[in-house]
């Protein structure tokens, strides 16, 4: 097992190597000077020329490539052009808003989908299960962006539960700032939470067709037992795996939701450094959603194989 | 101890009723061992399931009556007793045994844990009733409490019932994954699970069915062991007759859902009535005897079908003249990919990852035009592992393979055919591989080829599910001839069949021998077939050749000392 972990950590490394790769491949291609944004069309070519040099884009590519990930290891995010600050300084801060908003949709998902996938599996064709098939089905179809909308409408407006657009930060209120990002990780877990039902629902259900159901009720275990003591196990495995899926998309969704409910969140600046071509900012918040989508499919995968010892 | 009355089973799931067991009736009394005997859809598995209480009660419909006696005398109706008081029976008095138990098992517990579930189930005998010791009385809803056993006492007890099946080193199986062991391993642990409660009457479903010929008659000893210690009567369900008369004291014949014939295994071995146990006793050929005799003319007749045993004579004479070598195998090693922890697979040496790789080493072998070569060997010996890299499906490295066409034919034919795709797209596609567009001669070239095999045209219609085994075994060998193959690899076409199917496939394999003067490699487990159908036999153990002979040297005067084991624990 310790191993297979080492293994795991390994390859996550050069995975984050190679996409920090392509994505500096990538802004150094696209066209478009930062000098000539951030100094305006006016500027003279000396001004262009001098700003250029003074931010290190005549130094060969792979110089600069390299330059950047020895920052990057050393915790030096760069300099952004923009605002003339430390990248680190201007996007640690809505890091944690983003983080927040994901640990708290994937606690919706996991808390909710669990027991109803149990519960409706264990149901099957019962009146609950009907009535879940059908709210199941409505939120799949539902876009995170279009529920906000909805549930801003209806615990901001109707009920007057928290003033929609009045962003709280967490360095003034903790709590005031993790009762307003309730509403946007419902949001985003829905769509998801309906979907990890469905698959936990299909996957007892698959599991318990299996020979070892019945070697257990060939032992006296009535049906709870069997789900609980075999089932369950067997079947969590796909729900594991598709939860660590959905975190990672859930670090990029989550910039759309930041829109919807105004929270100035690491979207907001990625746009704004899109807009003003502030690359070093924009290819810190690639690497660090690549970050955090590579290392949660590396616990995924640490956690399937803790669970079926078959993967080790 | 039991009683079975006009037990019948009607299933309702399709349109139409279909009575799956028509007016089963037998008793079974403490300490007797009885063989449900049948093919596959006879309705055996499903009797024993009913009896066990393992059949969903929505599914089908079971009438009858099924009496079981309880320690008190007490005599209670199974199918119609609360489901709580079957639950209390099922692994307290009654133990299940499946057919596989790979499956049988979930992959992901301990087989400790499993193992001492009975009994984590139903905990200590309460107070009143600890004092009967071995036996086990019912707990029915009246004494809600039960004790329950501490951690220690589970593991005392799963230790002793694993070392009770003579597992070697219980303490290590007791904390391995099913996956770990092998398959005789499991099936030991299997039964220690259903032993462990010590229940008065064992169902044994076709326990010794996914197991290889000498871990079998290991199964069918301990069996019987268990049976003379504790005095546990036995249900004992098989489709193989061999095992049933070593094991049994009384017969009960099934076809089609009903009774042929039963009575003691004597009298029915000796003296069958029924026109069906005749031909099954018959297709049950006793090599044992024929070895016995010496291999004279009388005994190849005795063959069965006696007209098998006349084509393989005749072919062999031209076999002789036309000396051309189909496929020459020489120092062919492969071996699989290693995984570095594959060290635990193997039990004995513990994450040694230096551990032999598993694949094969060093064949030689040549099989001439028209001869049917068989392989032999438990699971695990390579044969598979051969098959495939003469057809090219494995990347040869060491070794050279000289070999016309070659085509393979699956064990498995129901997850070899796509299963969304219908018989006549298959074999089309298998022509359109080859190189055949013209539609016209497609037709004709499947026409012919489903006289060769003996299937109608409506089949090309049908969806693989929709045909039976033989069938899909069938248009698997149609499938491979259509490519025009001068060397076929069958991989246990039969395995999965009945008997008497079974034989129609081989007599198929044998007629186009010799029709086309086709080399074949027929791959086999089973001893008994191989004989009828083989010129030369080859035995695999654990990636290499022990042994290649003409098969009567073979069977009569074995040379190695695997072949000899191999012959006594399929012929005894």
């Amino acid at each position: 097992m310790g191993k297979y972990v080492l293994k795991k950590i390994a390859s996550l490394a050069l995975t984050l190597l190679a996409v920090s790769f392509v994505v500096f491949l990538l802004f150094s291609v696209i066209p478009g000077d930062p000098a000539v944004s951030k100094l305006g069309t006016q500027a003279t070519p000396e001004r262009v020329e001098a700003l250029r040099k003074e931010l290190g884009l005549n130094a060969p590519f792979i110089a600069r490539y390299f330059k950047w990930v020895a920052g990057f290891v050393r915790g030096n995010l760069g300099q952004s052009y923009a605002y003339s600050m430390p990248v680190s300084k201007l996007i640690g801060g809505k890091l944690l808003i983003n983080a927040t908003l994901s640990v708290l949709a994937i606690i919706i998902v996991i808390g909710v989908s669990v027991p109803i996938g149990v519960y409706t599996a264990k149901h099957t064709g019962g009146f609950l299960d009907k009535v879940f098939t059908v709210i199941n089905q409505i939120f799949m179809a539902f876009p995170p962006f279009l529920l906000g909308l909805i549930l801003t409408f209806f615990f901001g407006i109707v009920l007057k539960l928290f003033s929609p657009g009045a962003y709280v930060g967490y360095e003034r209120n903790f709590f005031g700032f993790l009762g307003y990002m309730i509403c946007p990780a419902i949001a985003l877990a829905l769509p998801k939470t309906a979907m990890c039902i469905k698959l936990l629902r299909t996957n007892i259900l698959e599991e318990a067709k299996k020979d070892y159901s019945k070697t257990s009720y060939s032992k006296g275990n009535n049906t709870t037992g069997l789900l609980y003591k075999y089932v369950l196990k067997n079947a969590i495995m796909p729900t594991i795996t598709f939860v660590g899926m959905i975190f990672a998309d859930m670090i990029a969704s989550g910039i759309v939701i930041e829109q919807t409910f105004g929270i100035p969140g690491l979207g907001r600046s990625l746009l704004s450094a899109i807009s003003v071509r502030d690359y070093p900012v924009v290819m810190a918040i690639v690497m660090l959603i690549a970050f955090g989508i590579v290392v949660v499919s590396a616990i995924t995968d640490i956690i399937h194989a803790a669970v079926d010892p078959r993967v080790r | 101890m039991l009683e079975v009355k006009d037990l019948r089973i009607e299933f309702y799931d399709h349109s139409r009723p279909e009575v799956a067991v028509r007016d089963v009736d037998f008793t079974l009394k403490e300490g007797e061992i009885l063989g449900l005997v049948g093919e596959s859809g006879s309705g055996k598995s499903l009797t024993a399931n009913a009896i066990a209480g393992l059949i969903r009660r929505g599914d089908v419909k079971i009438s009858g009556e099924v009496w079981w006696e309880q320690e008190d005398a007490n005599r209670i109706d199974l199918l119609r007793t609360p489901r709580k008081t079957m639950r209390a029976l099922q692994g307290q008095d009654i133990g299940f045994i499946f057919q596989d138990p790979m499956t049988a098992f979930s992959p992901v517990h301990k087989i400790g844990y499993q193992v001492e579930d009975a009994l984590r189930v139903h905990g200590k005998k309460t107070s009143e009733e600890g004092n009967k010791t071995s036996e086990s009385g019912i707990k029915t809803s009246s004494d809600g409490k039960k004790e329950e056993y501490s951690k220690e006492e589970l593991k005392e007890r799963a230790l002793k019932a694993l070392s009770d099946v003579d597992l070697p080193d219980p303490e290590r199986v007791y904390n391995s994954y099913p996956f770990e062991l092998s398959g005789g391993m499991r099936q030991r642990a299997m039964i220690a699970s259903a032993m462990i409660s010590s229940p008065r009457l064992l169902i044994a479903d076709e326990p010794t069915t996914a197991l290889d010929v000498t871990v079998q008659a290991e199964i069918i000893k301990l069996l019987q062991r268990i049976n003379e210690r504790d005095h546990t009567a036995i249900l004992f369900i098989s489709h193989d007759l061999g095992l049933v008369r070593k094991l049994c004291s009384k017969v009960l014949v099934l076809k089609d859902g009903d009774v042929v014939e039963q009575g003691p295994a004597d009298e029915i071995f000796h003296n069958p009535k029924a026109d069906y146990t005749k031909k099954l006793i018959a297709a049950e050929v006793n090599i044992g005897e024929m070895r016995g005799r010496g291999l004279g003319e009388d005994s190849v007749e005795s063959l069965g079908e006696g007209a098998n045993a006349g084509n393989v004579a005749e072919f062999q004479e031209a076999g002789d003249s036309s000396k051309t070598e189909e496929c020459v195998v020489r120092g062919l090693t492969y071996y699989y990919p290693m995984r570095k922890d594959i060290g635990s697979i193997s039990l004995w040496g513990k994450k040694d990852a230096k551990s032999e790789p598993i694949g094969i080493k060093d064949i030689s072998l040549t099989v001439h035009r028209g001869e049917i070569m068989g392989l032999v060997g438990e699971s695990g010996s390579g044969k598979s592992t051969l098959a495939k890299c003469i057809v090219g499906l494995l990347p040869v490295k060491e070794g050279e393979i000289h070999c016309g066409l070659a085509r393979m034919v699956f064990q498995d034919s129901y997850s070899a055919l796509n299963p969304k795709r219908r018989v006549g797209w298959l074999l089309r596609e298998s022509l359109r591989l080859s190189g055949v567009r013209d539609r016209d001669e497609i037709r004709e070239r499947i026409q012919e080829i489903l006289g060769e095999v003996e299937l109608s045209e409506e089949l090309l219609e049908r969806f693989p599910s929709e045909l039976s085994g033989g069938q899909r075994q069938r248009v698997m060998i149609a499938m491979a001839l259509l490519q025009k193959p001068s060397f076929l690899i069958a991989d246990e076409p039969v395995s999965a069949l009945d008997v008497a199917i079974g034989e129609s496939i081989t007599r198929l394999l044998l007629d186009l021998s010799r029709k086309r003067g086709m080399a074949i490699l027929f791959i086999s487990h089973d001893l008994r077939t191989v004989y009828s159908l083989c010129d030369t036999v080859c035995v695999m153990k654990k990636g290499r050749i022990v042994e290649m002979a003409p098969k009567e040297e073979l069977y009569t005067n074995p040379k190695e000392e695997y072949t000899k084991v191999l012959l006594r624990s399929a012929l005894e």
